[in-house]
């Protein structure tokens, strides 16, 4: 595999983060090529795959850990502010708080407004989020937002949490169609 | 991210240019880059971050570099308060992390 190949196997974290990183070191660390760029959706994917319990903290601290810092690997213009911050809290938690659901959710939903934000400035982008309306009753969106004030985590990422949850418990009851 | 050269350490380009990347791929947190001179003519690039939950604890990227400019080195140690060793991660070249407590 090349070093892009394999860099870009890592930011989706396609094989294991040890064998990744000891095949990228034949290259060495220094690159003087094009760096492959480090996306708020990739970072979201991993944040997604912890959610649903497919990954542990421990998993996503070592990616993070592996993409931190790297010569070849950059930002995505625009983003540079975000994933440093993001990258540097994943792949640090004893330094800075442990990753949790609530942590998980409230970076999703970060990194999902910027992925929205940068939609919206063109049409011709092509990532972008799908959004879903759906009507919420007024009581119990106050209580929901409550909540969200309480706990520091944005009504939707919240919301979008507890979904998972609820999906994932019922899941395990009813098989897929 | 301001570096800071220690004494009168000298860099030429490639190693210049590699300290430029080390610094731009710190932490935002990151406190200056320190310069030290490593046998050889290498030189040896140590940025601390402090940690945000835990007063004293603390991060140190350090990299080094040969006299050719060559990354050769690349760790992040963490440090309790105590200044004792939390672990230490090793970039490159890659290897399992080290848990002085076992």
């Amino acid at each position: 595999m090349t070093r892009k190949q394999l860099l870009e196997a890592l930011l989706v974290s396609e094989a294991p983060v040890a064998s990744l990183l000891t095949a990228l070191a034949e290259f060495g660390w220094d690159c003087e090529e094009e760096p492959v760029l480090l996306r708020c959706d990739h970072v979201a994917a991993m944040l997604r795959q912890f959610l649903s319990g497919e990954i542990s903290g421990r998993d996503v601290s070592d990616w993070a850990d592996a993409v931190e810092g790297r010569d070849d690997i950059g930002s995505d213009e625009g983003d540079e502010d975000i994933l440093t911050d993001v990258i540097y809290e994943l792949a640090n938690p004893e330094l800075t708080r442990p990753l949790s659901p609530e942590t998980a959710a409230e970076w999703t939903f970060h990194l999902g407004s910027r992925r929205e934000r940068v939609t919206e400035a063109g049409p011709d982008m092509s990532i972008g989020g799908e959004k879903r309306l759906i009507p919420i009753d007024e009581k119990l969106f106050g209580r929901v937002a409550e909540i969200s004030e309480s706990e520091h985590i944005p009504p939707e990422a919240l919301i979008d949490l507890w979904l998972k949850e609820k999906i994932s418990e019922v899941g395990q009851q009813i098989p897929r169609v | 991210m301001q570096i800071t050269d220690v004494l009168q350490v000298s860099l030429n380009k490639v190693q210049s240019e590699n300290l430029r990347r080390f610094a731009k791929k710190l932490p935002k947190v990151a406190e200056h880059v320190k310069i030290y001179d490593l046998p050889g003519g290498g030189k040896a690039f140590q940025a601390d971050v402090r940690a945000r939950n835990i007063s004293g604890s603390f991060a140190r990227y350090e990299k080094q570099v040969d006299a050719r400019g060559k990354t050769i080195l690349y760790t992040k140690t963490t440090y309790a308060p105590d200044g004792g060793i939390v672990h230490i991660k090793f970039k490159f070249p890659p290897g399992p992390a080290f848990y002085p407590g076992g």
